[in-house]
């Protein structure tokens, strides 16, 4: 199962037809951790670019 | 190469049940809308809007969720309350990345931010459960002109900040255009509504060694949060256009502690956001992914790309985009 894949599964409502949208756990914890990630592997990627060139990069817009 | 949305297609399906009955495919700008109901959409398009909000956000030095939400809906047919929702989330990311990047050179007021996030949590709920009332508000229908709730408010109050935001970045541009050779501009003036809360005594009084503040009221610090954390779930914006200038003029707290402040704040903020927006199914996974890693290259280029063009005239042609897309918005409202 492909990524995209895994992510349409874990994103269905739990609850039946009809009724109103239920998180599965999986959903809540993945929207939670997967920016995290995505995060921390970003910024890695920044420092080991930065010490390659060696000058500093943007720090990112929020 | 398509991808099909799948919390997207839920709301479009829940909000829209008419477009779950189609004859036939109904396609939009990068988009199309399956004879189920279900949205799917261009891939390629998504990998260059991510890289276009990126690369402005870079450039000009804001945050992109006043301007990914509304171009997700415009664009792509996402429904606002997936849209923010989604932003929101994608917010953890880039605040994660600025947190890892700022390190030990970060000064945080861990007390402060802490009593901000205490007003922020009730904002974003608020902010959250506003956005549910207006899914579950249903439509509003005008002769023959009929209109969800969610997406008539929606398109107003982000018409209303980004209407805001580009008529200051026209003004700032205008006057960098007259007056080019007036030398630095002046000093940063406090806002009247600054100085007022300043002197606001509602006690309990606490004081901020950290940030050098000997007595300021609870209350004002908590409302800050509140107000910035409310935009943050309603709109799916930072509100750190609320924070940073309420964090140095109205608290007083030093400039270098109040990006670190409102840095840690806004960690806290997104986290929660997150969850109270995926547990009510307004965040698609697949969109943060892709929204992230775009964002996150485009914004590096822009700020690589703002070192080396910086004129006022691109600010006006920012505020122009900003106003288009306004006007876009409410094309597609009256459709």
């Amino acid at each position: 199962m492909g990524l995209w894949q895994w992510l349409a599964v874990i994103s269905q409502s739990a609850g039946g037809t009809g009724q109103s949208f239920t998180a599965q756990w999986q959903y809540v914890v993945t929207a939670l951790v997967a920016p995290v990630l995505i995060g921390l592997v970003g910024a890695g990627i920044i420092i080991i670019v930065e010490k390659i060139l060696g000058f500093r990069l943007s720090g990112g817009s929020i | 190469m398509s991808l099909t949305l799948p919390i997207a297609s839920y709301w479009q399906k829940a909000l829209h049940p008419e477009l779950a009955k189609l004859a036939e495919p109904l396609q939009g700008w990068f988009y199309t809308i399956q004879t189920n109901g279900d949205l799917v959409v261009s891939l390629a398009a998504l990998v260059l809007v991510g890289l276009v909000v990126g690369l402005l956000t870079g450039f000009y030095g804001v945050g992109g969720g006043f301007l990914m939400t509304p171009w997700l809906n415009l664009l792509f047919n996402v429904p606002y309350n997936v849209a923010v929702g989604t932003d929101l989330t994608q917010m953890v990311g880039t605040a994660t990345m600025a947190k890892v990047r700022q390190g030990g050179a970060g000064y945080v007021d861990y007390k402060l931010g802490l009593l901000i996030f205490s007003g922020s949590i009730f904002g974003v709920e608020l902010g959250a459960r506003l956005v549910e009332m207006l899914k579950a508000g249903g439509s509003l229908s005008l002769g023959s002109w009929k209109i969800s709730l969610l997406q008539l408010v929606m398109t107003l109050l982000y018409g209303l900040l980004m209407g805001w935001i580009a008529s200051l970045v026209y003004k700032e541009a205008k006057a960098a255009l007259q007056a080019p050779s007036m030398g630095a501009a002046p000093a940063a003036m406090a806002p009247p509504v600054a100085n007022r809360l300043r002197t606001v005594n509602l006690r309990p009084l606490i004081s901020l060694p950290v940030s050098g503040v000997e007595a300021i009221s609870l209350w004002v610090v908590v409302g800050v949060g509140f107000m910035s954390g409310l935009l943050t779930g309603l709109l799916g914006v930072s509100g750190s256009f609320i924070r940073m200038p309420a964090l140095i003029y109205v608290l007083g707290v030093p400039t270098v502690v109040s990006i670190g402040t409102n840095l840690f704040e806004l960690l806290l903020t997104s986290l929660y956001g997150t969850l109270t927006h995926s547990l009510k199914g307004n965040v698609e996974l697949a969109l943060v992914i892709i929204l992230l890693i775009a964002g996150t290259t485009g914004s590096q280029l822009g700020a690589a790309l703002q070192r080396k063009f910086t004129h006022p005239r691109l600010q006006l042609a920012f505020a122009g985009l900003m106003f288009l897309t306004i006007g876009l918005m409410l094309l597609k409202l009256f459709r």
